[in-house]
């Protein structure tokens, strides 16, 4: 069952080519042999990729090509301007041009009912009742993605910290890279651009380890996202009657599922791309084993994160200014954002202002940095103050996403009131069918524990080839068995 | 624009002589020869295991519901002709009393009813060869069979497969797909049902093909009381009746019927469905060939406490008052039976 966000407009997902989906079954493999067919010429290959990943987007709805095209247009174009400009304020002005058009797109498509609905509420509030203008906007899968992306572009190309590239094709690659497209991660171009500009040869291992890493994003999403799900929803559909342990229980599935979803979508990218030669950054890094957090979001969503900070909080001043009430505002700033980045509702917002309250007291204090490491890098098990972290980062954790998780702020409220309760009344609670999946959340844990200190756990794996291979089967069976509902992956509603 | 064009159509045929002659000597695709070797062992390793598992479990489950095919399908070779022969879904398998039926008609009567998501295709083609001259094959289905289910079936289609393999070389190729693509569910269903299976034997209780007669009929559900929670229901989107497929395969199964001597008549499954879905019920009907249906859809609506666990399962009580019914409409629509 798919997260159920009702002010989001229904994706067409009727002809989506989901990654766990027989039209990408046979998509990957095809193309991955032209694509290493085609003789080491970067120009053919970058145009190869430009039109299968046109193909991959357009599965969804080919109505979405024409703003992906514009928006790669006007970049380049911008990109190109602001390189033979040599006035500082006409390149200002083209860094405005490119801003306004990627965030108008974004704004418009996502956001404009939001804001439609909001001042039609706020009116309401002081008794001018208004019929709010809204529009059937359909929201192209992946926009708050690739928008971000050709924005690093030129903000790197105004503070020169890279050349803009006059080669079409590998930037219209760039943005259109399939395997990030629709969910990132989100690449800088000064990562993924000049990846496009370089030669590729076949590396073994590389593309073993890709293999292995897309295995394990499926495992991820569709055995333990997708037995998560109907959990969350049969539990927050039905809250007001549930007992205390049992609410809790459905914040933590939902942050298991919301994980598998997304850290799996992200695997399956990186692994995918590793197949054609290309690296792409780590998106996740165990962010629940986080023993603070601050280290949580050093860990979780990565690419966002660190676009925000590099986009935004330390242009604003980072901590670096010259009051607390600056780094306060920053902070706010950057994670009320994010927040708001996910989607048009007040509970994203609220959702990124919890998240800001729990990491000013860390920065305010300079404790933002105590935990650089992986959590006892050295040692077997985490010291007793290491789980004490990890524990209560997750608890903050977990509180977080039942806002992120709500329909909207009143019900994340009665949610977590109804916890407060302590009902130990568990006369319609089936305890069956969580057995499997507290199982299925608690070998994750136990795999991911295990290889913390890999980018993911079966990466470069040393077992014996008998073990391994027995991994695998055992993998795609439960992929297999799980299959069957072909949800799609959260995060392609942001 | 046309320099533009003719640059780019001289660099396509450039890239084409270029790397016909390259390929000859050396290009990168040679190099993922091992990675594509590994992935085709893998894939044959897997299948193999899958197949494995499922035979095995399959095995197991040969004492499960399903397994009762193998009772159904010894009834089905063994009864002398002119027989009835009754296929559809588990409202057969749970609610009919096929040795009042027989002693009635005067035919011998083979119950062939097991689940009706195995799909009508499957049914059709695990009877038809035994089917001859003066036979008569009665279709039950379920409401939702009509609706919703696609004939070809889904997961129990790799299951029955899996369970019988005898009759694997009577699917089709979509029915193989099915079986492949449903194949990691089946998986899981034989594994859950050979795990009540052993449970059973551990415990010295009968499994479920000990718990059926020669006839085809379960009786394990005998003088158990109705189980049967209204919020079980089913709420059918009437919009769409029929499915795209089973009209034209119940017009080709009449065609051949009709071809070979034998009769085919379509009956009614018992329903626990409200009154307002005798609207419902009335379309369906009204879609179905008229000249071989019998009765009335809507009368074999029953209130909830006839059934056992499910919407179309009866309570072993009301199997005769269900096949009285079923007499009754055979006879009123002067169906003859070619007597011994």
């Amino acid at each position: 069952m798919r997260l159920r966000l009702s002010h989001l407009p229904e994706l067409p997902y009727l002809y989506s080519m989901l990654f766990n989906s027989i039209e990408y079954l046979i998509f990957l493999p095809t193309v991955f042999i032209l694509y290493w067919l085609i003789q080491d010429k970067i120009w053919w290959r970058n145009l190869f990729i430009v039109a299968v990943s046109y193909l991959f987007y357009g599965w969804w709805d080919w109505r979405f090509l024409g703003l992906i095209i514009f928006s790669s247009v006007v970049d380049y174009s911008i990109g190109r301007a602001m390189g033979r400009a040599s006035d500082a304020r006409v390149r200002k002005r083209l860094l405005y041009m490119s801003l306004a058009t990627n965030i108008g797109i974004l704004g418009f498509f996502k956001y404009f009912n939001f804001f439609t609905e909001s001042f039609a509420d706020a009116m309401q509030g002081v008794g001018v009742a208004i019929d709010p203008f809204t529009l059937s906007i359909v929201l192209p899968v992946g926009i708050s993605f690739y928008t971000f992306q050709t924005l690093s572009y030129t903000i790197d190309v105004y503070r020169k910290k890279i050349e803009p590239t006059e080669d079409v094709v590998a930037f219209f690659a760039f943005v259109s890279f399939f395997p990030q497209l629709v969910a990132g991660p989100i690449e800088r171009a000064s990562r993924l651009l000049p990846q496009f500009s370089q030669s590729h040869t076949f590396d073994l291992n590389n593309a073993k380890n890709g293999l292995r890493q897309i295995l394990w994003g499926l495992f991820k999403k569709v055995v333990i996202a997708d037995n998560c799900a109907p959990m969350v929803n049969q539990i927050f559909d039905n809250y007001e009657t549930q007992p205390a342990p049992v609410l809790l229980l459905g914040a933590v599935y939902f942050a298991f599922q919301i994980y598998g979803d997304f850290s799996g979508y992200s695997d399956i990218a990186i692994g995918t791309a590793r197949l054609f030669g290309f690296k792409l950054m780590q998106n996740f890094a165990y962010p629940y084993f986080a023993r603070d957090m601050a280290e949580f979001w050093r860990r979780w969503h990565i690419s966002l994160s660190t676009w925000f900070r590099d986009y935004l909080y330390i242009p604003l001043g980072g901590s670096r200014v010259s009051s607390q009430w600056l780094v306060v505002r920053n902070v706010a700033a950057i994670f009320i954002v994010s927040g708001f980045w996910h989607g048009a509702n007040w509970t994203f917002i609220f959702w990124g202002a919890l998240n800001a309250l729990y990491f000013l007291p860390l920065i305010l204090r300079k404790k933002n940095r105590s935990n650089l490491e992986i959590v006892a890098a050295d040692k077997m098990l985490p010291s007793l103050r290491e789980f004490s972290g990890i524990l209560l980062t997750f608890a903050l954790t977990c509180l977080a996403w039942i806002f992120f998780r709500a329909e909207n702020i009143t019900q994340a409220f009665d949610y977590i009131l109804h916890i407060t309760h302590l009902s130990m009344d568990f006369s319609r609670f089936n305890v069956i069918n969580h057995g499997s999946v507290i199982a299925l959340i608690v070998i994750l844990v136990l795999v991911e524990w295990v290889n913390r200190r890999k980018e993911f756990p079966m990466q470069n794996s040393t077992l014996p080839v008998v073990i391994r291979w027995a991994i695998y089967l055992i993998l795609c069976i439960l992929i297999l068995a799980n299959g069957d509902s072909n949800d799609s992956f959260i995060y392609f509603q942001f | 624009m046309w320099k533009r064009a003719g640059s780019v159509v001289l660099r396509v045929s450039i890239f084409a002589m270029e790397n016909t002659q390259a390929y000859k000597h050396k290009n990168n695709l040679k190099y993922t020869f091992p990675l594509l070797k590994r992935l085709v062992v893998f894939a044959l390793v897997f299948v193999f295991a899958m197949a494995l598992a499922l035979l095995l479990t399959g095995y197991i489950c040969r004492e499960g519901r399903l397994g009762t095919t193998y009772q159904k399908n010894v009834r089905l070779v063994t009864a002398t002709s002119p027989k009835l022969v009754m296929i559809g879904g588990s409202n057969l398998h749970y609610g009919i009393n096929s040795r009042m039926l027989q002693d009635s008609i005067g035919l011998q009567v083979v119950n062939m009813g097991l689940q009706h998501s195995i799909g009508l295709q499957y049914m059709f083609d695990e009877v038809r060869e035994s089917l001859y001259k003066n036979d008569v094959l009665l279709l039950l289905l379920e409401p939702s069979a009509y609706i919703g289910m696609p004939v070809n079936g889904r997961t129990n289609i790799a299951r029955i497969a899996s369970i019988y393999p005898k009759n694997i070389d009577k699917l089709n190729a979509t029915q193989w797909y099915n079986a492949a693509m449903y194949s990691g569910l089946a998986l899981l269903q034989n594994y859950r049902d050979s795990q009540v299976v052993i449970s059973k034997k551990l415990r010295g209780k009968p499994t479920f093909d000990q718990m059926c007669n020669e006839l085809g009929d379960y009786h394990g559900h005998k003088g158990l009381p109705s189980k049967y929670k209204k919020k079980q229901r089913r709420d059918f989107n009437d919009e769409k009746i029929f499915n795209n497929e089973i009209l034209p395969l119940i017009q080709e199964m009449k065609i051949y019927t009709q071809s070979n001597d034998i009769q085919m008549v379509i009956g009614f499954s018992p329903s626990a469905y409200s009154a307002s879905d005798s609207l419902l019920f009335t379309r369906i009907q009204a879609g179905l060939p008229a000249e071989i249906t019998v009765g009335n859809m809507p009368d074999y609506i029953f209130p909830d406490s006839f059934f056992y666990d499910s919407p179309n399962h009866l309570i072993y009580s009301k199997r005769d008052m269900r096949t009285r019914k079923l007499l009754r409409d055979l006879r009123s629509a002067s169906i003859f039976f070619t007597p011994h």
